[in-house]
Formats: structure tokens, sequence, C-alpha cells
């Protein structure tokens, strides 16, 4: 169940608009934020009915867009760019790296639930490639070396690197 | 390094806290839209943006007052959409200024609004700039303090209220019609042209859809005058563009160039030349979707709409990929197909079967198993989506597959006949 | 579009066509075939599929004919642009690519656009060597669908019909790309009563029927059109049969009755036609038990037992029941028979339209109302077409649905507002709304009466605050539909069985007729239910009326109608239904014939009363809880065996036609009742019964009934033919009908309210495979109040009690009825929520006591 904040929330965000409906892509956000990142049909549900959408159309939008997940996620999702101006510069080998680093394949979630790794198209990163995101963070100019230092700070709780 | 460039777009990036409302107004911010509201009426703005050539700086170069004059007349409410989705891969030009000139993207937008007769303008911002979300907020927070937004604007009755609205990843939403379709709370499909947005757009009324850079140069045409403006560039192609330059060069960043400006002074002078000296083969001058061109032939081109046309290729949003000697062009294209393919909306039978079926090919030739068939192939598939897919994304995708077909194609040959690669072996 | 035309070269061809219309539309008018996938006429174009790609000359690069308008002198290359015929082949082969071509075990096969295509404009050879997509298949989207995602082309017809026409948002595209697929919401069935439609447009084969599945090809299927004898619409249909079997229903266009569509009962409930419990032979109750016997022997039988009671006991103590089910050939010839063989008007049918009622001018004109107002009638489930069109009103020009019944009903989804009302309070309501309409209304609503002045005095009473505790509607409701039915340019009242059953017919009518004289340009039209509502009343099964709503009191019509059969008709007054449940129970009625009905089912009282007459005949499909009490029992043919007519409820005449043979031994109706008078008539020198066939019977039914003249099979042909709109004589004065007292009796404090849903349990539908499985379990509605009032929870089973019995029920508490009223379908339980009602039928009281 969405908290009455998080419905409180939306229901602000849809007034904002001149179709309430425009406020879809931003309910979402909070009920994902609320549902641990990712969307289950019932959090699809909550914002049909709070929107008065029908609950068919609010999955199908949903499911257009990357950034609403349909299964669950870790606690922090590492998005590897690899599209052309990252993998110019090696961004391969740092999914590689990382897959191994953190055991699992791309779409895979570490088994104590830290770490989804996806990979991800262009992030808008390509002047300081190679680029990955991670939660809300992007980290750029990546070597092995600064990824290790990057996941090092986030296990032990230090927040971001740098 | 910066000697060369001009900074007039660019001058606050790196002055420390160049985000804040007080730097910007310290270096002149909201002059021009001081003087827009009290000294123009609408029209007049219309007119010096038009005179001034500015032309959009989304990809497809349509001159931005022309655009504007497109508006019905007598019809309201109407819309401003700036289009921060910047999508295509190599561009980050429009992060840049988000993020570092956040006032800067207000003005451009406030102003544009004030000339379009607009109250209610909207930024479509990229679901992953996360940065740019906080900067913009915190901007448009602050311009609304200071009365540069919402109410009675500096007291001129005039009133404009700016939304930032989230995409969620999805390229295509950067095509103005699926912006619109997101924009409504709808899966991101394109619409049907005629109407265009200007006619039809935001909840079917008149839209002005603009670029992010486009808006952002407002400011400065209308404070300074169109002649002014002119004072860089060709005839067609006048003013400054922001190019955004990735891949094999030394000082891969942002510059800004007058249009116009020998590619090679932007690749060797500004960007300091091939990294590590590895000889360059292909330049993609204006993002992913547009025309590989062998890199000898890029540089001998400038940096305007007409040159890079008459090269071959298209200026786009100025995103150029430099693409070196080591670099299999099969891989890359593959890579690149593969994002077109993950992009394609699925609403046209063309564009979403093209693209998969593109993809599954360049995936076989690039693990060895090639025919030589395929590449007749690909090129007729290139054939049968280009100009037939329900939105341009469709020519997107055939871009790069074309032009490296065209331009490499003894790469794929050796792929085919030797099942392996031509640069790593 | 305008009226103006203007002129396009379409290949060479020069084509005249309406300004505005596209170019795919022009082509078509002259006969220029365009492929496409994602277009279809009834839906808007979205230029989706890139199939019909065309060149136009002056514009850039192809355009595609489906969306594209035409212009005068526009210069248009369909075949002859090698550019477009590249292109649209291009688009198939990419179909192709990732389509499974399992052609040879997909029901579309053989009447598949895709296949189609592939044969015309296909590569014929395919360039594709990669893995093709995998996608769910045999992928069921609710009882009735199953899905192939693999076979889908996304074209997306189906998520817009069910959302332009159903308003049913229950499928649509998930994911993106080529990963794209048509689903439901997870783990959610579709629900929409108009899913079949979606299989038949479909351009492949990825939505299919899961009755129809595997059954046949569709070239072994022989066609037969015909009409769904399952409401009151009649909806035009084409039975596939293959091997005696019914197979398949699907529509067939009539743009007066059903456009493109049938819904989902009408498609998928066949299958009562080839049951295995349909009666196939005579039967005859010896020594206490009914056995099968010869046609000989059964109507033999029932020719001397008939006689017998002639002799014995006059004409009069007999006594027949038709049916608003069967067809007017079969109605005419019972009461033909009841009058001229056996000389008695002792002949009438149940759920009788009433007195009063007009039937509704016409389905499409549905449209155009700016207002529609439901009074006791709910068509999504008594009617479900005129649904479609209300729908229809409502999404294209914002019509406004007021609904005025005790529990909510699916069309309250529209706003309203909902007027609930008790049972017993209709008068109340309209006087309430007479007297709203009055206050908020201008001068221009009162100057609609003639008698304004006079009338206001009574009508002081009916303040919507007087009327709330009377009828239990809201006051703010009733101001509120006020202000919708001053503001009304064109309001259509669609009045139901049930509206008139608490007031009496004319009361009921007189208050509505005061309401719509105050407003502009207003309609009334009855919905009837059942398949021949409106044919068995002007075939003339009823005491009171010969064929064709003549007076059997008028002895010029009776001396006319004698001379034409050949027989002196009885000048003595007939029982009506009511009036022959006494005088069964009384022991006055000896022999009675029941075709079509079953009235044993439907109430306790009428059970007991069938069970004292001596001579029961029962002709029906079924072995009937009516049939059971019978003598004799015969079997015959259903809608798909046999030929005649019925009269939907516009008044139009449609024929349905024999598709196949009926099972064993039955016969159609027109038969059986035609050797049963031979038999008898023979010694009474009667003009002779010379049917030969049902399209005889209705040669007569032509000369007896004065608008039908002139008609005949023939002239009906398959689209029907519908009468002129009768001319209701407008009123100029205001009729002072007084509200009754809500009734009340402290043993039974609650009033039993009663409804269809569209899938039931009764004697077809539980016949139906799968539908069953959408039945729900027996429950009750109940008000919050009613709950608290009995201590009651949601979910409890319940007793519910009347003074006839006391039947076992779920209870489901809701604030969607009006508090005193409980809400049981209609044929859901078992036994039969029939038991608590007792007849003649006016209001049934109930009360609640939880079960321990
Ligand atoms: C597939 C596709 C993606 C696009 N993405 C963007 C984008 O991210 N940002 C942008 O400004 N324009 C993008 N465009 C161009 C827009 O459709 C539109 O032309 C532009 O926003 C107009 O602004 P301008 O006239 O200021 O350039 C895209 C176009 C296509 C076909
Ligand atoms: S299921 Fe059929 S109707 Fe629906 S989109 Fe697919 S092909 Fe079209
Ligand atoms: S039929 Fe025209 S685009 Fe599909």
């Amino acid at each position: 169940m969405l908290s009455e904040k998080a419905r409180q929330e939306i229901r602000t965000l849809c007034q904002q608009y001149p179709s309430h409906q425009s406020g879809l892509l931003a309910a979402l956000y909070v009920a994902q934020q609320e549902y641990g990142g990712w969307l289950p049909p019932e959090a699809l549900d909550e914002v049909a009915t709070l929107m008065g959408l029908p609950a068919t159309y609010v999955a199908s939008a949903a499911s257009f867009y990357t950034m609403f997940h349909r299964k669950p996620v870790g606690h922090h999702r590492i998005e590897v760019c690899t599209n052309i101006s990252c993998s110019l510069l090696g961004a391969d080998h740092l999914l590689a790296y990382l897959s191994r680093k953190l055991g699992i394949q791309v779409g895979e979630t570490t088994p104590d639930g830290q770490f989804t790794l996806l990979e991800v198209e262009c992030l808008g990163s390509c002047g300081t490639a190679p680029v990955i995101k991670i939660d809300d963070q992007y980290y750029e100019n990546l070597t092995e070396e600064k990824v290790d230092h990057i996941l090092d700070r986030i296990t032990t709780g230090k927040g971001r690197a740098s | 390094m910066t000697g060369m460039q001009t900074k007039v777009l660019l001058r606050n990036i790196g002055v420390p806290n160049s985000h804040e409302i007080e730097t910007y107004l310290s270096r002149g911010g909201y002059q021009a839209l001081q003087k827009a509201l009290r000294e123009h009426q609408p029209a007049e703005v219309v007119r010096i943006v038009a005179d001034s050539g500015l032309r959009g700086r989304g990809g497809a170069g349509f001159p931005t007052g022309r655009k504007w004059m497109f508006l019905p007349k007598g019809v309201y409410p109407r819309y401003l959409i700036c289009n921060a989705d910047e999508g295509e891969p190599g561009t980050f030009k429009d992060r840049v200024l988000m993020e570092h000139d956040p006032h800067g993207v207000i003005e451009g937008i406030a102003i544009a609004s004030y000339a379009c007769e607009v109250h209610q303008a909207f930024i479509y911002l990229r679901g992953e700039y996360e940065l740019s979300y906080h900067r913009l907020r915190d901007a448009i927070v602050q311009a609304s303090e200071r009365g540069f937004l919402g109410k009675n604007i500096l007291g001129t009755g005039y009133d404009l209220d700016v939304h930032i609205v989230r995409g969620a990843g999805s390229y295509v939403c950067g095509e103005e019609t699926a912006l619109l379709s997101s924009l409504e709370g709808k899966r991101g499909h394109p619409k049907l042209k005629p109407p265009f947005p200007a006619t039809e757009g935001l909840y079917r009324k008149p839209t002005i859809v603009n670029n992010v850079e486009t808006l952002f140069n407002v400011p400065f045409i209308v404070e300074h005058g169109a002649e002014w403006y002119r004072q860089w560039g060709t005839e067609r192609s006048p003013g400054l563009k922001l190019f955004c330059v990735s891949g094999h060069v030394e000082r891969p960043g942002t510059y800004e160039l007058p249009m116009g400006t020998p590619m090679r002074t932007l690749i060797d002078d500004l960007c300091g030349g091939p990294r590590d000296g590895i000889p360059l083969k292909a330049i993609i001058p204006g993002g992913s979707s547009t025309p590989m061109m062998p890199a000898e032939v890029a540089l001998q081109t400038n940096l305007d709409y007409e040159s890079i046309f008459e090269a071959g290729s298209l200026l786009g949003a100025g995103a150029v990929i430099v693409i070196n000697e080591k670099t299999c062009i099969v891989r890359t294209t593959h890579r690149l197909a593969g994002f077109y393919r993950h992009e394609s909306c699925g609403k046209c039978i063309p564009c979403r079967e093209g693209t998969d079926w593109m993809y599954k090919i360049l995936h076989r030739i690039e693990h060895g198993q090639g025919r030589t068939e395929d590449l007749d192939l690909l090129l007729d598939i290139c054939d049968n989506i280009a100009e037939k897919s329900f939105c341009p994304l469709g020519d997107a995708a055939v871009g790069p597959v074309r032009s490296s077909l065209t331009h490499f194609r003894e790469e794929y040959e050796f792929h085919v006949s030797e099942k392996r690669c031509l640069v790593d072996g | 579009m305008s009226d103006q035309t203007v002129c396009v070269i379409i290949d060479g061809q020069e084509v005249r066509c309406p300004a505005g219309c596209t170019v795919y539309e022009a082509a078509t008018t002259a006969g220029i075939h365009i492929p496409t996938f994602c277009h279809h006429p009834k839906l808007v174009p979205v230029g989706a599929c890139r199939q019909c790609l065309v060149e136009v000359e002056g514009m850039r690069g192809l355009q595609t004919a489906c969306t594209t308008p035409v212009r005068d002198n526009m210069v248009v290359k369909v075949h002859t642009s090698p550019a477009a015929v590249k292109a649209r082949k291009a688009n198939i082969e990419f179909l192709l690519t990732n389509h499974p071509l399992d052609c040879p075990v997909c029901d579309k096969g053989g009447e598949c656009p895709l296949q189609n295509q592939a044969m015309q404009d296909g590569p014929g050879q395919s360039r594709y060597v990669e893995e093709k997509r995998h996608k769910n298949k045999r992928y069921p989207l609710s009882e009735l669908i199953v899905l192939d995602q693999e076979r889908c082309v996304l074209c997306w017809r189906c998520i817009r019909f069910l959302d332009e026409w159903a308003d049913d948002h229950e499928l649509d595209l998930f994911g993106r790309g080529a990963d794209t697929r048509i689903d439901t919401f997870p783990g959610r069935p579709l629900r929409s009563k108009w899913q079949g439609n979606t299989i038949d447009i479909c351009p492949v084969g990825a939505l299919t029927s899961r009755i129809f599945r595997f059954e046949a090809r569709v070239w072994e299927l022989t066609n037969t059109a015909s009409v769904c004898p399952l409401c009151g619409v009649g909806c035009n249909i084409v039975l596939g049969v293959k091997n005696q079997k019914v197979r398949r229903i699907t529509p067939r266009e009539n743009m007066e009755v059903n456009d493109t569509w049938i819904c989902d009962k009408g498609r998928f409930a066949h299958g009562f036609v080839d049951h295995p419990d349909r009666l196939k032979t005579p039967l005859i109750r010896r020594n206490g038990k009914l056995e099968p016997a010869t046609w000989e022997e059964a109507l033999d039988l029932i020719a001397a037992r008939l006689n017998a009671i002639l002799q014995e006991d006059g004409p009069q103590a007999m006594a027949a029941l038709g049916s608003n089910q069967v067809t007017n050939e079969a109605n005419y010839l019972l009461q033909r028979f009841m009058r001229v063989v056996l000389g008695t008007n002792n002949v009438d049918h149940i759920g009788r339209i009433p007195t009063g009622a007009t039937p509704l001018t016409s389905l499409p004109g549905l449209e155009h109302r700016d207002v529609i107002v439901l009074l006791g009638c709910d068509p999504s489930t008594e009617a479900p077409l005129v649904e479609l069109w209300i729908k229809k009103a409502v999404l294209r020009h914002g019509a406004r649905v007021l609904v005025a019944n005790p529990h909510q009903i699916e069309l309250c989804r529209y706003g309203g507002p909902w007027l609930g009302y008790r049972p017993g309070g209709e008068v109340a309501l309209l006087n309430g709304l007479v007297r709203a309409v009055l206050d908020v209304g201008a001068k221009d609503q009162a100057a609609r009466a003639a008698n304004i002045e006079e009338s206001r005095s009574w009508l002081k009473a009916y303040t919507p605050e007087r009327v709330e505790p009377l009828c239990g509607t809201p006051a703010a409701a009733l101001r509120q539909a006020a202000e919708v039915l001053v503001q009304a340019r064109r309001p259509l009242f669609l009045v139901g069985p049930a509206w008139t059953k608490g007031s009496g017919e004319q009361r009921a009518f007189d208050a509505l007729a005061n309401l719509t004289l105050l407003l502009n340009d207003a309609e009334t039209g009855f919905v009837a239910g059942d398949a021949n509502a409106w044919g068995a009343l002007q075939m003339g099964v009823a005491p009171h009326w010969y064929p064709g709503q003549q007076p059997c009191q008028d002895p010029e019509i009776r001396n006319r109608l004698s001379s034409f059969w050949g027989t002196k008709l009885s000048p003595v007054p007939g029982l009506d239904w009511d009036g022959m449940l006494p005088a069964c129970a009384q022991g006055k009625l000896k022999g009675m014939w029941i075709i079509g009905s079953d009235p044993a089912h439907r109430s306790q009282t009428a059970g007991e009363a069938l069970k004292r007459i001596p001579f029961l005949v029962v002709q029906d499909l079924f072995m009937t809880e009516t049939a059971t009490l019978a003598q004799v029992v015969l079997p015959t043919a259903s809608f798909a065996e046999t030929e005649g007519t019925l009269t939907n409820l516009t008044g139009r005449l449609q024929m349905i036609r024999p598709a196949k043979r009926p099972p064993g031994q039955a016969r159609p109706d027109w038969w059986i009742i035609t050797e049963l008078a031979r038999r008898m008539v023979e010694s009474k020198r009667q003009k002779s019964w010379d049917f030969a066939s049902a399209a005889s019977v209705f040669q007569e039914i032509a000369k007896v009934i004065p608008g039908y003249r002139g008609l005949s099979y023939t002239t009906l042909g398959e689209a029907g033919w519908q009468p002129a709109p009768a001319q209701v004589k407008a009123r100029r004065h205001l009729v002072r009908v007084e509200a009754d007292p809500p009734s009340a009796d402290p043993n039974y404090p609650l009033e039993l309210v009663t409804g269809r849903l569209l899938y039931d349990r009764g004697t077809l539908l539980r016949r139906a495979s799968r539908i069953q499985n959408l039945v729900p379990s027996p429950y009750v509605i109940i008000h919050p109040d009613t709950a608290n009032q009995f201590g009651i929870a949601h979910g409890d089973p319940v007793w519910l009690i009347s003074s006839q019995g006391q039947l076992p029920f779920t209870v489901l508490v809701s604030d969607e009825i009006v508090a005193g009223t409980v809400f049981v379908p209609w044929n859901v339980s078992d036994p039969p929520v029939g038991m608590l009602v007792s007849e003649p039928e006016g209001l049934t009281r109930v009360r609640l006591a939880k079960q321990e």
C-alpha cells in the first residue's frame, strides 16, 4: 500500500498539469520509490485508482519506459552505459569487470540484495566516457580502480566516491 | 585549450556557483527578459528571432522564428515545450547547459513563451538527468521568487508557469510528437503529422517544441539583436553552436564555435587531436543517427548544415563521435543497431521489424556467421525502412548501417569471408 | 465529411468521392484494393502499420492511404507506383519474419488477411534466416478468448475496438519495439462482454475463440444468415455449421440493428443447440412416468383428450401459453388453434409487454440522443447492443445517462446521476422529477402543459424533499437529474419491464407522460428483453387481442376474422395469465398447452397451480420444470433448426433460417400445431389447416395484420423489415397521478428486487459450456443500513425469507443499492429465486436471517 504521504504527493503532482493524466510518469516514480525500486502490479493498480485511469492503461504505459522496473531490484542499481562513445573507451570491459566482481550477470541482483547490474543506453555523458550511474549519481571517466573505490565506499556506507 | 573558443553561450560555464541566480544576475542574466517584456510586443520578438536565422539545435535545424510563426492566430491556450530529452548517443550539450547554467535555459523559455503568447511551459527532461532536474527545479523557484516567472512578471502583466516533466527512459520521446504523448501521460508513441504540433499539439492545442540549446540562444539574440548574432556562422547557418565531442580524441567535451568552423579546428586544435596519436578512421558528425563519414572526408568539411550535407552526412545535434583505426566498424554499427532496436516504439511495422532484423544480421556477422548476401540484404532493409516508417526514428536507425556499409564495406566483407574482425583479429 | 464531392485520379482512374474522405476510402469506392492491417472501417485511423503506403504526386515520400485526406485533382498511384509496390511487399516480408507461419493449425486460416496478402504481395521466398522471436502462445485472455502473441501483428485493432466502442480498457500494448505484446493487466482476465468482436477484427489468428478452437476449418462450415434469439435486439448473425452441429456464431452487419458487432452471449452461448439434454422424442406419461412415444401416438392422444374436454367442460376449460421467445409463426398458429379449433380466447404469454408501452423507434438513432434516461432498465444485461449504442452516444457526442433503478447498473459509470428508488416508488419518483423540472426550468417547461396552473396544486406534495421518503431517492439526485433534463435537446426514456411492476402499467406510463410532456422533443421506448416480446403481442397470444393488436371485443373485427378463419369466434373474454392461475387452482382449467416457457421455474405459485391441471402439454427444447409436470411433452426445433420470424425491440421483423436438422424427432412448432389442428378439424369441417411451411404461415399473417400487407419472406430478405414508427398522440395536459404510500410489513421489512445477469443458469445458458464458468455463485446485495439492522456482514451466508419460502445466499454489502431493498440475480440460484415470489406478480417482501 502506498503511504498517505505518497498518495497526497501524487494528487498534488497531478493537479499541476492542465490534464491530470500528465502526472502519470511522476506518479509512477513516487510509487516505485515507495515499493523499493520497482512497480509490482499492486502499485500500478493503486496509481490507476488514484488517478482514475484504467489499470491496464497504467500498466501498459509503465511498461514502455525502461526506468520503471517490473521486477524487484537490489538496494543499489548499477547502470553501465555501453553505447557508442562509452564502448569506444572501454565500457564493455568495464561491464565484464563489474559482472565478475559482483559475481552476477547483467539483469541480476547479488544474493545479498545489494546490487543489481544493468546495461543501459547512452547516459548523455559521452564526453566523460566511460560512465556508470549508481542510483541517482553519475560516475565518469571510469577505470577499474575507480570502480573498486566507488563500490567500496558504497558498501562501507560512506556514500559517493568522489 | 579554450583560447580559440568563442565564449558566448558557454560564458558562465566554469564560473563558481554558475547555477545560482546571484551568479547569473551578476553576469547580466535576465536583462534580455526585461528587455523583451518592456520594449517589445510578442510579434516583435518573433521577428527578431526569425531575422537572426537561428535554426533548431535539436537535430533537424528548422528555422526557429518560422516555426513560431506557424502558430494559428487567435487560438489559445498555447503551450511551449523545452525538449530536454537529449537521448541521441553522442549528445550531452543540453545537460551541460542545464546543470551549469539553468537560469539561461529558464530565461530562454520565458522569452520564447512571451513571444509565442504562452502562459504554461514545460521542460520535458530525460529521466536519467537527476542533477539537471534539481538545478532546474531550484532555478524555477529562485526565478519565481525574483519575479522572473509566475504571475505578473516584472510588473508587466505577463504570467508564465514552468513545469518540469521527467521522462523515464525512452529515446523516441525526444521526437516531438512522441514527447507530446509522453507528456500527456501515455506510452511514448509518435503521433500522426499533420497536424503539426504548432497547430495541434499538447492536449490538441497549438504547441511549440524547441530544443534546450535553441531556447538558450534566444536571450542573446533578443539582447543584442539579429545582426549581432549573424556576425557568426554562414548565411544559411548563422550563429554559434555547441559541439559535443566524444570518442578517440585527447580532450572530449563541449565546445562552442561559430557555425562553419572547419572540423579540423574542432578536432585538432580544440580537442587536442586523435587520442594517443592513433590515426582516425571515421567521424560521426552529428550524433549516432547521422551517417558515418570516413575521417579524411569529415576533416575536410566545415561545421554547418550545408557543408556537412554536401559531404554526405548531417550536422544533426552537433555531436561529433570520433573513431580511430583500431575500432571495428562492424562492431560499432552492431552496437548502434542494438540501440535503435531497443528504442523503436513498436508502433509501425518497418521500424519495429526492420530494426530487429538488422540487429540480428549484424549480430551474426559480428559473431563470424555472416553470409555474402547479408550485405546487400542489409542495404535493402535500410531502403525498406527509410521514409516508410511512422516517425523519423526509422530513418535514424538506417543512418549508421547504410553509411558504414557504404564507406567500410571491406570490413564487413572481411568479417564474412574470414569469420573474424579485420581490426582486433 | 461535407456534401461536396471532389475528383481524384487513382491509378489513372477518375474517382468521385466526398471531400474529406481518405485516399483509402476513395480507392475502395472505385473498387481499387489497398491492403491494410491497422485500418478498420469502424475504427479511428492510426496510420500505424504502413501497409497502405501509396504515392501521391507532389508529396514527398509515400503516404498512408488510410489517413491521407483527398484533395481535388489529387493524383494517387497505388499499383502503378514501383516505390509503393516495393514498400508494401517489403512490409509483408517484415511481418512474416517473425510470424510463426503455423497456418495449418490456425483458426483464422481461410479467412486471414495476412495469409491473403502474403499470397498476393508476399515475396514468395523468405530472406529471413534468423531465429524467430518467442512470445506467449495459447495464452488464455479469459474463459472465452485465447491469444497467440507470436501471430499478433500489433495492429491494435482489438485494443481500439474495446476503447472506442466498448469503453472497456482491458487490453493494451506492453513493452515496446520488437518486444511489444498485447496483454491484459497482469493476472486479470478480459471481462468485457464485447470481447468476442476482437476475434472478428483481428486480421490474423492472434485472437481466437476458445469455443470454436479446433472445431472446424472455416471452409468446412456451411454458413446460414440468421438472427440471435437471446434478447430483444435481434442481432444479425451467421451460424457456421459442420456435421449438423453449430460450431460458431459471428455477426452480420446490419446498420439498423447491431452495426457489425454482437455481444459475447450471442456469440458464445450456442452450446444449448446441440446439447445432449435436448428433447429428441415426444413423451407421454404412462403410469406416472414420462416415456418415449411416436408423434402419431402423442398427437392422437392430445387430440383425443382435448376433444373430450371440449365435450365435457367446453372450450373455456382450456388455455394456452405462447412465448416471447418463439417465432411469430408459432405464436400465431397457437392463438389461431385456441380461437379457431377450440373456440376460446384463453391464450396469453408470460412477460407480456405492458399496456401503454411503445417500441423504441430506432437503435442507431440512440447515438443522437443527448440525454438517455433508463427507467428500471439495464441494457447491459437485458439488451446488450442497446448498451453499445448508448456508449456511442456518450463517447462520441457526450450524451448523459440518467439511471433510475433500485441498484446501480453498469451504465451508472457515466456519472448518472443514479436515482435509486424502492419498487412501488415509481410514480413518486416521476412526480418528484416533474416538480423539480418545473422548479429549475424556466417558463419554457411550464408553458408546454396546457393545464399547468391547476396542476401546480397537486404537484405541491411532490417537492424532492417530500418525495425522498416515498421512494427512497435522494432529493439532491432528483434536482441534479432535473437540471440535466431541462437542458436536454432530445431526451430518450428507455423503460424496462421492471418499471411497471410496482405501480401498475397505467399509472407508471401516465406519470412518465407528464414528465416527457414538459421536455423538449422527448421520446419513450420500451426495451423488451426477450427475443420476440413484441411479436408475441402482435401475433395475438393475448386474451384480449387478435393479431395486429386488434381488440377481441370489437364485433366488426371479430366478424371479419370469423369469416377469414371460417369459424365463428367466441365473444367470451379470455383469461390472462394472472387469471389462469386461480382458475387452475380452482380446478376450472382442465387442459393447458404451454409452448416455450417455464412458469413453474418462475414462481412457487405457478408450479403449484399447474400441478392441478389434469391435462398439461408442454412443448420445449429441454425437460424444464414445467415439462416434468406435463402429461405430454413435445420436442421442438431450436432457432437454429427452423424457419420463422422474430420481432425485435424496434418492431423490426427479421428472419431466422434453419442451419441444421433438429435432433432426433424434434419438429418445428408450426409443424406440431398444424398436425394437431389437422387431427382435430377433420371432424369439424372447419377451414383446412394446409400450412406446408413456415412461409405459408407468414403469408397468412401478412394478410391478417393490417400493417403487414404485402410482406413475405422474400421481401424481408437478409436485413428484415422495419415498420414505420407508431404515431403517438402528443399530450398537452398533465394527468393527476398520486403516488402510493410506501408499503410496509413488519415481518418482511425488505423489498425484493430481481434482475437479469448477462450470464446466468437459465434453461439455455445452463447448457453453454465455459459461459457457465462466468456465472457468479448466488448472492444477495444489501445496503449497509440493512446489514446493520440485521447484524449481517459482507460475505455472510444468510437465508432470504418470504411468505413463500426461504433460500440461502451469500451477502454482498454495498451502498450501490437503495436502502430497504435487496437485490438477487435471476436464474442464478438453484432452486430459483422464483421460489420466493408469489403470483400474480407484484412486489415480493422479504426478511433476512443469518445462517447458523
Ligand atoms: C527519434 C528522435 C529523437 C529525438 N530526440 C530529440 C532530443 O532528445 N532532443 C531534441 O531537442 N530533439 C530531439 N529530436 C528532434 C525533435 O523531434 C524536434 O525536432 C526538436 O525538439 C525541435 O526543436 P528545435 O527546432 O529547437 O531543434 C528527436 C527526433 C527524433 C526523430
Ligand atoms: S491481437 Fe490481432 S487485433 Fe490485436 S493487435 Fe494483434 S493482430 Fe491486431
Ligand atoms: S492501414 Fe494505413 S497505416 Fe495501417
